[in-house]
């Protein structure tokens, strides 16, 4: 059960990105596992080939990330304002990246799995050294977006592009730039929870994907847009999860959140926190 | 049309391997033809085609071994499961809209990959089950190619006779502007429940067809992210919206594929992916629009 708390916060910080995407921008990123795996990658890399130490490796694996979502949300996703039907476009376009970006790590990486070094050895109580680690650094992560978006200039703007697009335009606020950021920090936070978990998961290609679903689910669980909502999605599908594989049978893990989020889906749509359309 | 006579004679002069190809080709094609019936002609996002075909698949597979009839009851078993499951799906997700329909039904898809793995008594797992060939004792490719060209034709023309019916209009009223089509008294969750019914159905004669034709049917086949990317990039590339698209779209992917499998298969999916963010980009309407745009230029060219 305690497990299942832990774990549903480093979640959460997956589902942190997606959240911040679609309510800044409106639109559903189904890329944002790849970024959670390309962060694992990088962050594997740093550490290993250049043998920098984990507080210094997962940080500029943050920041590659976060480059790379500013260039892809300028050549991709820039001219999907321009479109008829965007939020079709932005699904099309995202999922095509997987598709690119999955492929690619085949490719350049191997279609197998590494391990990267362990982050403290020593464990503390129930958790393992790396998990701790990721713990606190889930929880301080959430805790400086929380702030981010509640306090700085940037997040205000963010709230307001999230409430009425066109007004905070009209009002003064840079939309495009605004929308890069997020889109930035977005794939940061991706990475940031791909190079916590990449100890503990494994990195491989395919983590992604996993990550994407967990992503999803629990924003759909807690409220599209909202913070408090992803953590509290978060923690609830840590706990159904971890209910669910000792109860019930543990090769089903996935389709317990599945099927949390499609009775959401169905009585709630907008989540615990989420806002009406 | 002049496509079909092709196809029609091509195992005249075509080798065996490439009728493969082309019967796996075939399977595409209908995938595709019944995912763009949802996607590009009623505009809803629906996830989860490929786990139709699986479920189409696995009922015939699975009725016909517990039940020992032959295998044509198979396909009238794998297309009601299909039917059922489309109903089923649509009862469920219907009243979303947009996103989050699109992740209801990839969840589901998701659901029917992980139950079908699992569950390893009845399905046999990711082994898979084999099954009786569909012309027992056969071993030229030859009548399965003719069934599968003659469901690909099937399942073209009935779609053709709906879609430019009073039917289509309501389909794609609803993709244009769904309140609007509900406002001028198009009932759209019947209707969408229709295309997902339809769809589902030749998605799952496809699987059925699939199933028999290679003797076994595994998991592989519904799994969510490599299947459901093929039949979207086959779509997009062939053409979204219209019935050739897709059809061309699924051969041409999957002639490619062949083709380059000498180079690593994630190497061409790569390149797709490339080819489909250019499309978006530039040409939405695919190979189709493409051709439509060459017959215009050479038609005013020739009046010059």
């Amino acid at each position: 059960m305690f497990l299942g708390v832990v774990i549903g916060i480093i979640y959460a910080l997956t589902g942190l990105g997606l959240t911040l995407v679609f309510g800044v921008m409106r639109i559903a990123n189904f890329a944002h596992g790849e970024f959670y795996m390309l962060g694992g990658y990088s962050a594997y890399f740093f550490i290993t080939l250049y043998g920098l130490p984990p507080y210094v490796a997962i940080p500029l694996a943050m920041a590659t990330v976060f480059l790379l979502g500013l260039i892809i949300e300028r050549t991709l996703l820039r001219p999907m304002t321009r479109l008829e039907r965007p939020a079709e476009y932005a699904i099309f376009i995202t999922f095509t990246l997987r598709l690119l970006f999955v492929n690619l790590a085949i490719i350049i990486f191997g279609p197998f799995y590494r391990k990267p070094p362990d982050f403290i050895s020593q464990g503390f109580w129930l958790l393992s050294g790396n998990e701790v680690v990721a713990l606190v650094t889930s929880i301080a992560m959430i805790a400086t977006v929380t702030l981010l978006v509640g306090r700085t200039r940037i997040g205000r703007n963010w709230r307001a592009m999230s409430e009425d697009r066109r007004t905070a335009r009209i009002l003064g606020v840079n939309v495009n730039k605004m929308n890069s950021l997020v889109f930035g920090a977005a794939t940061a936070l991706a990475a940031l929870a791909g190079a916590l978990m990449g100890p503990v998961y494994l990195v491989g290609p395919t983590v992604g994907t996993d990550a994407l679903l967990r992503g999803y689910v629990i924003i759909a669980i807690g409220g599209m847009g909202s913070i408090p909502g992803t953590v509290a999605g978060g923690i609830l599908l840590g706990i159904v999860e971890g209910f669910g594989s000792v109860f019930i049978a543990p090769a089903y893990k996935t389709v317990y959140g599945f099927l949390l989020m499609l009775i959401f889906l169905i009585v709630k749509p907008t989540g615990l926190f989420g806002w009406q359309e | 049309m002049v496509l079909f006579i092709v196809l029609a004679i091509l195992p005249t002069i075509v080798s065996s391997h490439w009728l493969q190809v082309l019967i796996l080709g075939f399977y595409y094609a209908l995938m595709a033809l019944s995912w763009d019936l949802i996607m590009g002609y009623t505009g809803q996002f629906s996830w989860g085609q490929q786990s139709f075909a699986a479920i189409g698949g696995y009922g015939s597979v699975l009725l016909l071994a517990g039940l020992q009839f032959p295998v044509v009851v198979g396909f009238a078993l794998g297309g009601v499961a299909a039917i059922a499951s489309g109903l089923l799906l649509g009862l469920i997700c219907l009243r979303m809209r947009g996103f989050y329909l699109c992740l209801a039904t990839w969840v589901f898809g998701e659901t029917v990959y992980t139950i079908l793995a699992v569950e390893q008594e009845i399905t046999g797992g990711t082994r898979g089950i084999f099954t009786s060939y569909l012309f027992p004792g056969v071993q030229s490719p030859i009548p399965y190619y003719y069934l599968g060209l003659g469901l690909v034709v099937l399942s073209y023309v009935t779609l053709y006779r709906i879609t430019s019916s009073r039917w289509g209009l309501y389909l794609t009223a609803i993709r244009d502007d769904e309140d609007a089509a509900e406002m001028m008294g198009v009932n759209t969750y019947r209707w969408k429940t229709f295309s997902f019914v339809l769809s589902g159905f030749w998605s799952g004669i496809a699987g059925v067809f699939y199933a028999h034709y290679n003797g076994m049917i595994a998991p592989s086949i519904g799994s969510s992210f490599p299947e459901m990317a093929l039949i979207f990039a086959m779509v997009v590339l062939g053409g979204m919206g219209t019935l050739v698209g897709p059809i061309v779209g699924a051969l041409v992917i999957t002639f490619a594929s062949e083709y380059l499998r000498g180079v690593a298969r994630n190497l061409t999916m790569l390149i797709f992916a490339i080819l489909i963010l250019a499309i978006m980009r530039f040409l939405r309407g695919g190979l189709v629009e493409l051709s439509q745009k060459i017959r215009v230029e050479y038609l005013s060219r020739k009046q010059d």
